[in-house]
């Protein structure tokens, strides 16, 4: 619920200063047309009312449950979740996201893959290596080899031509 | 030559061994494109190009729309079974068909899916061959304002789309307007809400939202509370049986059928329009129309019998003022279109007087592509439901790489995959607060188009204020009747609701 609150409030901030982001670095719209700033400026303001009348709804039911704001219960929950394996999992999609540009496909990928895999509970070592290996190079047959499309091969010098290099052995 | 010679031309030419072996491969190449996600029907029309320039017209445009019809069909195999959508369309297909595969349904739900996709590509393909002239001209005859009205028809499902969470839903649905806002002003072509990003500048894709929405949060929800896929269906080598459901729930949903055929056809026809928004339009207006609308998003076939009914119908509809006026429907018909112009085809209304051949093989070619399909798919979605028999620690991994691969092959964009990576997160953290994600991405896909359109027909009506020009608009006959549909079925739920609510406390009492 406290949770649910914080993203509710989070939502109604950010809406409240969008409202008047947008309406700041448009151009004044004329009085006979809708200006690029009027549509989105109408959906912030619905928005905002909706925000508020589930922030009430929230409070009313918290207040009838007798569930008092617990921010101590939330920041020890908060500190349960940066522990958790969750928020590992959401740590390393964010690093796939950076590290398919950075490290190339090939690297990215079999990291990931044999990362993730240990997170789900994968723990034979064999398994960790090879499936991670083989998926990669499926993956990379289906898309580049047959539908052309270029992968990331990174931007270090080094590991690009590393992916290269692999690349022209599937190609062989 | 009559329509009756017409007939008999096509459908002899498709038989041919030839033209029918191309029409197979293209149904398998199609099905394979579409369900890969990131391949869009008009990647997989274009990737097929290639394939036809050894090829003889007729053959080459027989191929071309077997790939074409597939590639919308094969998109709502992974739907159902990874939560994946292969092409933006078949996103409505995971509401219903995901939750049937986790029951245990995967077979049943992808033969709905496939015989509804064949019957509404059937529909639209006949609509295409007996009405092409006229169903063009009656689109042809649709304003801004009308277009505006029939978006908004659309978004009218919020209020209905969840019955207990209605503030949330509406606040998914107008998140998802606001995001469509983000990047460059439509109409205007200036900046607007990039927040100075340069990365928010080409606005926020659809389709690496989408993929980050639907697979990448269902993989951290395993993460978090891992649960077995403990679907019949699934045991025994992952095979998928193609559970055909008994004629009373087919005579059940003949209606959903019919109405989504005709609604999926005519959203075809209308240009800069398609199979994505036909598809979420007729979810939601069947969702509004049912007895029984908080079954929807549970797992029956009414759900996956109306969006894939529509996005089907929606490529043969958007075939018709391609052929008749030389105005293609949607992305995938303009590349159809070009492709045809390559082969030396006349588009446009002289097709029918100087090459009445190619038209007759269009629509004998959808309309075997479009059975020919429902065999080869569910031999195709067995090989893919083989899948779902690997172990979760590899099947979760390769989910998340394949969304990586799947936004990143859209545009070949880097911010995209980060859009894809944040969007699963935040879509996470909004299904834990118990938002709609898929209002969020009816939003998204509706909000470009219903902008446009709105500030499109303002700026054309007569009047000497903002406000009489927003009355004029709304006056004229299609538009008003459209807008007072939605006005009623965006409220009836709200004031249903409030009475139910009315009556319990009183009975109460």
């Amino acid at each position: 619920m406290t949770l649910e609150l914080i993203v509710n409030l989070l939502l109604a901030l950010g809406a409240v200063f969008s409202y008047f982001y947008v309406g700041a670095t448009m151009p004044e719209s004329s009085n006979l047309e809708l200006g690029a700033e009027q549509w989105p400026q109408g959906i912030l303001i619905l928005l905002f009312i909706a925000l508020a009348w589930n922030i009430y709804q929230i409070i009313k039911k918290n207040r009838a449950a007798g569930i008092p704001l617990n921010f101590k219960a939330l920041m020890e929950g908060a500190s349960k979740f940066v522990k958790s394996k969750l928020f590992i999992a959401m740590v390393l999609v964010i690093v796939m996201a950076f590290a398919i540009n950075i490290f190339g496909f090939f690297l990215a990928s079999i990291f990931i893959l044999a990362t993730y895999g240990y997170l789900l509970g994968e723990r034979t070592p064999w398994k960790l290596v090879v499936f991670p290996v083989v998926i990669t190079f499926l993956l990379y047959t289906g898309f580049s080899v047959f539908l052309s499309v270029m992968l990331p091969r990174g931007t270090i010098p080094f590991l690009r031509n590393f992916s290269l290099f692999i690349e022209s052995l599937v190609r062989l | 030559m009559n329509l009756g010679e017409m007939l008999s031309y096509g459908f002899s030419l498709c038989f041919e061994p030839t033209t029918f072996i191309m029409l197979f491969v293209g149904i398998i190449l199609g099905t394979i494109f579409g369900a890969l996600p990131g391949v869009s029907a008009t990647m997989a029309v274009t990737l097929g190009i290639p394939f036809t320039y050894s090829m003889d017209p007729v053959r080459g445009i027989a191929f071309l729309v077997a790939i074409y019809c597939a590639s919308i069909t094969g998109g709502g195999m992974t739907a159902i079974l990874f939560k994946i959508p292969g092409v933006p369309s078949s996103a409505p297909a995971t509401f219903d068909g995901y939750p049937m595969a986790q029951r245990g349904e995967g077979g049943k739900a992808l033969t709905v899916q496939l015989i509804t996709s064949a019957l509404g590509g059937l529909f639209a393909a006949l609509c295409m061959f007996v009405l092409s002239p006229q169903l063009t001209r009656a689109a042809l005859s649709f304003g801004p304002s009308e277009l505006f009205a029939i978006t908004f028809l659309g978004l009218s499902i919020l209020t209905s789309l969840e019955r207990d969470n209605k503030a949330r839903t509406i606040i998914s649905g107008l998140l998802g307007l606001f995001l469509a806002c983000i990047g460059i002003d439509p109409l205007l072509g200036i900046k607007r809400l990039n927040y100075g990003s340069n990365m928010l500048l080409s606005g926020i894709e659809m389709i690496p939202v989408m993929i980050g929405i639907f697979a990448v949060t269902e993989v951290l929800k395993q993460t978090d509370k891992p649960k077995k896929i403990e679907a019949s269906d699934y045991k025994g080598g992952g095979r998928i049986k193609a559970t055909i459901p008994p004629f009373r729930e087919w005579w059940g949903i003949k209606w959903i059928i019919a109405r989504c055929a005709v609604l999926g056809t005519i959203v075809g026809i209308l240009p800069g329009a398609g199979a994505t928004i036909a598809s979420f339009l007729c979810y939601s207006t069947e969702v509004k129309l049912s007895r029984h609308p908080e079954k929807f998003g549970t797992g029956i076939i009414d759900g996956i019998a109306a969006c894939e009914t529509a996005n089907n119908a929606a490529t043969g509809g958007s075939m018709v003022p391609l052929l008749s006026l030389g105005i293609p429907g949607g992305n995938a018909a303009a590349i159809m279109m070009s492709a045809m112009v390559l082969k030396g085809v006349q588009m446009g209304p002289l097709l029918l007087i100087n090459q009445p051949e190619f038209l007759a093989a269009t629509f004998s070619s959808m309309a075997i592509a479009n059975i020919l399909m429902v065999i080869v798919a569910i031999f195709i979605a067995r090989i893919f439901a083989k899948i779902l028999d690997i172990p979760y620690s590899v099947l979760g991994p390769t989910i998340i790489m394949l969304a990586t691969i799947g936004s990143f092959a859209t545009k070949f964009n880097i911010a995209d995959v980060k859009l894809m990576a944040i969007a699963g997160i935040i879509g996470f953290v909004l299904v834990a607060c118990k938002f709609n994600a898929a209002a969020l991405i009816l939003g998204l896909v509706l909000g470009n188009l219903c902008e446009t359109n709105l500030r499109r027909a303002v700026t054309i009506a007569n009047g000497n204020t903002i406000w009489s020009k927003i009355v004029d608009m709304m006056s004229r006959p299609v538009t008003g009747l459209i807008m007072l549909a939605c006005f009623i079925m965006l409220i009836y739920p709200v004031i249903k609701d409030a009475l139910d609510n009315r009556r319990k406390s009183r009975q109460s009492a």
